[in-house]
C-alpha cells in the first residue's frame, strides 16, 4: 500500500491551543501532510482562496462565522474540499445541517480518537 | 438512664420499615444500576413487586424511562459520583406510576458511599402532583386578574386603560388606511344629583343598566363601549362615518330615555337622560388620537350647553363636506 | 496575602476549550429537554481574587441574581456557582418550562427548573475537568440561591480566596443569555488545575 499523498489540510479554530492540537495529531498521523491554521471564517476564506487546499476542519463555535456557514460556503465556493466538522455539540440539528452540506461531524474534545475518526471521514472517496 | 442505641445495632428490618413508612418512593440501585431494594410507596404506586424489580435496572423494568434523562443521571451517580435534580416541569412523569391518573414528579439521583469500595446510588421521587395543581390554579387565577385589570368592574365594560389601548390602535390604523372614524362621548345628565337623591348604590345601579342598553344598540363586532370616568363613557365605532355615528347617538340617547329609570332630581326630565358628543373623521390620516377626543369632548359640552338629552356632532376632515 | 493569577492567552483557550467541551455536553441535555436547539459557551474567563470580587460584580452583575451552587471536592474543593441576572434567569426558566404567564416572581416549580438547569451545567463542567485533569469529584446536591453577588460570597469558606471566573453564553428560541460561572477555589487548587491542563493539551504537541 503506497503513503497518502502529501495533502493540504485547513484547520479552522478560534483556540489557538486547539489549532496546536489538532495539528499535533493529524502530523502525527500523516507526516508530510501541510497543516494550514485560521482563526475564523474569514481567514479561512482567505487561505482557501490563496492556495489549494484537500481537507478541512472547522470548529463549530467561532465568533462571527460560524463553522456551519463556513463549511456551506466551503461547499458553494470549494466543492473539491472535504470538510469535517468539530464540535462540543452533536445536537440532530447539528447533524442535518453538516450532512446537508456534505460534511463529516465529529465530536469534540480532541483527542487521537476523535481526529482519528474526523481523517477517516476526510479520506473516504 | 435509657441509652439510645447505636445505629450498628439497630436491624435491617428496622430501617426497611422505617423507609417502608415514607411518602415518597425510595430506590437503592447498585454498581450496575441494577434495583437491590425499593419502598412499598414503590410497589404501590409502580404497580411492581420488590421481588420482580430486584436485579433489573430501572430501565429494564420501565422501558419509557429511557426516552427521560433518568438513566443518564443514574450513570452520572455510579461512574462520576455526581448528584441530579429532576425538576417536575422539565420532567414530565418520568416514572409510570398510579394507573388511572398521571402523577407528577420530583426526583433525585444521588450517589451513595457505602464505604465499601463499591458505587450505590438512590433515587428519590416526590410525587407533586397537589403543588403542580396549586400552581395551575395559582396561575389561572393571576390570568383571570390580569383580565380584570381591563374590565370595569363595575359595569362590566372596557375600562380606560383598555379603552385607550384600542383607541390608539384605531387612530393608527384611521393614519394608516385612511378610512372613517367616529367616537361618542357621553355622560349621565345631573348624575350627582341621582347619587343624592337615590344614594350610590342606586346610582350604580343605574349605571349598569345604561351599559346594558348602550351596548344592545351596539351591532358591530369593532364598537367599543368603555367607561372612562365615574359617570363618562366612550364608544369608539370604527369604520363609521359622520351619518352612522349621528344615528348611533340618537339611537342610544332614546334607548336610555325610553328606559324610563326615574330621576326625580334630574333638571331636564323625569327620567335619567344622556348627552353625547360625536367627533367623525374621514380622509384625515394626520389627525391625532387627542384631537378626535377634544373633538368629542367639545362637542359633549356644546350638547350640554344646548340644554341636556341630546347630542351634538364635529366632522373632521373631508367629513365636514357631509352633512 | 493573595495575588491575582495572570492566565496566558493560550491559558486562558486552553481553559476555554475545556469548559466548552463540558458545556457542549451540557447544551445537548437541555436541548433533548427542550426539543430546540440549544447552544453554551464560554467567550472568556479569568482568575479574581475574593477581594475583587466585590468590584468585579458591581460591574457584570450589578442587580440581583438566581443560580445553582454545588459544592464539589475530590481532585479539589471548589464551591460553584452559575448565576443569572434576575430578570434574565426568570426568562430563561420561561423558554425551558415554556409557559409564558407574567408573575414576577419565579414560583417553586420554576426555581426547581432552574436548579436542574443550573445543575446539568455545573455537572458537566465539572466533568470535563476531571477528565482533563484526571481524578473524581464528589458534589452536594444542587441548591438554588437568589440575592446579591456581594452579600452570597462572603459566605464561602474563607480559604477559598479566588474565583475562577467564566463568562457564559445561553442561547434557545434565538435568545440570548449571558451569566456567569464562578468557581470559588484555593489559590492552590486554581494553579493545579491550570498545570493539569496545560499538561493534558501538551501532550499532544
Amino acid at each position: 500500500m503506497s503513503d497518502a499523498a502529501k495533502k493540504n489540510v485547513l484547520v479552522v479554530d478560534d483556540s489557538r491551543m486547539s489549532r496546536m492540537m489538532i495539528r499535533a495529531i493529524i502530523l502525527d498521523r500523516r507526516p508530510g501532510w501541510n497543516v494550514i491554521e485560521a482563526g475564523n471564517g474569514d481567514e479561512a476564506l482567505q487561505k482557501v482562496a490563496e492556495q489549494a487546499v484537500d481537507y478541512a476542519t472547522l470548529d463549530i463555535n467561532m465568533p462571527g462565522m460560524d463553522g456551519f456557514e463556513v463549511a456551506e460556503r466551503l461547499h458553494a465556493g470549494y466543492p473539491n474540499i472535504r470538510v469535517c466538522l468539530l464540535s462540543a455539540n452533536i445536537q440532530e440539528s447539528s447533524r442535518l445541517r453538516a450532512e446537508a452540506v456534505g460534511a463529516g461531524f465529529v465530536k469534540k474534545p480532541i483527542t487521537e480518537a476523535s481526529i482519528g475518526l474526523a481523517l477517516e471521514f476526510l479520506e473516504r472517496a | 438512664m435509657i441509652q439510645q442505641p447505636d445505629c450498628s445495632t439497630l436491624s435491617v428490618d428496622l430501617f426497611c420499615g422505617l423507609l417502608n413508612h415514607l411518602e415518597e418512593g425510595i430506590i437503592l440501585l447498585d454498581c450496575k444500576g441494577g434495583v437491590m431494594f425499593w419502598n412499598v410507596w414503590m410497589t404501590r404506586m409502580s404497580g411492581v413487586s420488590l421481588k420482580a424489580a430486584k436485579g433489573n435496572t430501572l430501565p429494564e423494568i420501565f422501558p419509557s424511562l429511557m426516552k427521560t434523562r433518568v438513566p443518564g443521571a443514574i450513570t452520572w451517580a455510579l461512574q462520576r459520583k455526581l448528584p441530579s435534580v429532576l425538576s417536575t416541569s422539565l420532567n414530565p412523569s418520568p416514572f409510570p406510576l398510579g394507573d388511572d391518573h398521571v402523577v407528577e414528579q420530583s426526583i433525585r439521583v444521588m450517589p451513595l458511599d457505602l464505604k465499601d469500595g463499591f458505587g450505590y446510588a438512590m433515587v428519590q421521587i416526590d410525587d407533586v402532583s397537589a403543588i403542580v395543581e396549586r400552581e395551575r390554579i395559582l396561575r389561572l387565577r393571576a390570568r383571570q386578574l390580569r383580565d380584570l385589570a381591563l374590565i370595569d368592574p363595575l359595569t362590566g365594560v372596557a375600562n380606560r386603560r383598555r379603552f385607550q389601548e384600542y383607541f390608539d390602535n384605531e387612530v393608527r390604523r384611521h393614519q394608516r388606511r385612511n378610512q372613517v372614524l367616529s367616537l361618542i362621548i357621553f355622560d349621565v345628565d345631573y348624575f350627582k344629583h341621582y347619587n343624592d337623591t337615590y344614594g350610590h348604590s342606586r346610582g350604580d345601579e343605574c349605571l349598569i343598566s345604561i351599559c346594558m342598553i348602550v351596548n344592545a344598540a351596539l351591532h358591530r363586532a369593532g364598537d367599543m363601549l368603555a367607561r372612562v370616568g365615574g359617570e363618562e363613557f366612550a364608544i369608539l365605532l370604527p369604520d363609521t362615518e359622520a351619518e352612522g355615528a349621528a344615528k348611533m347617538a340618537e339611537e342610544v340617547r332614546q334607548a336610555v330615555e325610553d328606559a324610563a329609570i326615574p330621576h326625580a332630581d334630574s333638571l331636564v326630565a323625569r327620567v335619567v337622560t344622556i348627552s353625547l358628543g360625536v367627533a367623525s373623521v374621514s380622509l384625515m390620516p394626520n389627525i391625532s388620537g387627542s384631537d378626535l377626543y377634544s373633538a368629542a369632548d367639545g362637542a359633549l359640552y356644546d350638547a350640554k350647553d344646548a340644554g341636556r338629552n341630546g347630542w351634538r356632532q364635529l366632522k373632521l376632515g373631508n367629513a365636514e363636506s357631509g352633512s | 496575602m493573595s495575588h491575582t493569577v495572570h492566565l496566558t492567552e493560550d491559558e486562558q483557550d486552553a481553559l476555554r476549550e475545556i469548559f466548552n467541551v463540558g458545556l457542549g455536553y451540557a447544551a445537548d441535555s437541555l436541548s433533548l429537554m427542550v426539543n430546540d436547539e440549544v447552544t453554551l459557551s464560554v467567550p472568556a474567563l479569568s482568575i479574581i481574587t475574593r477581594e475583587q470580587a466585590t468590584t468585579t460584580f458591581q460591574g457584570i452583575l450589578p442587580g440581583s441574581f438566581s443560580g445553582v451552587l454545588q459544592r464539589f471536592e475530590g481532585g479539589f474543593e471548589a464551591n460553584a456557582v452559575l448565576m443569572f441576572p434576575g430578570d434574565k434567569s426568570l426568562e430563561l426558566v420561561r423558554l425551558m418550562v415554556g409557559d409564558q404567564v407574567a408573575l414576577e416572581d419565579m414560583n417553586d416549580l420554576e426555581q426547581e427548573a432552574l436548579t436542574e438547569v443550573g445543575n446539568i451545567l455545573l455537572n458537566s463542567c465539572v466533568s470535563a475537568m476531571s477528565d482533563t485533569v484526571g481524578g473524581t469529584f464528589s458534589s452536594s446536591l444542587p441548591e438554588y440561591v437568589s440575592g446579591y453577588p456581594g452579600d452570597i460570597l462572603p459566605e464561602f469558606p474563607p480559604e477559598m480566596d479566588h474565583i475562577l471566573l467564566l463568562n457564559i453564553d445561553f442561547t434557545l428560541e434565538r435568545r440570548d443569555i449571558k451569566g456567569f460561572l464562578l468557581f470559588m477555589m484555593q489559590l492552590e487548587s486554581i494553579e493545579q488545575f491550570k498545570t493539569a491542563t496545560m499538561k493534558y493539551m501538551n501532550q499532544f504537541l
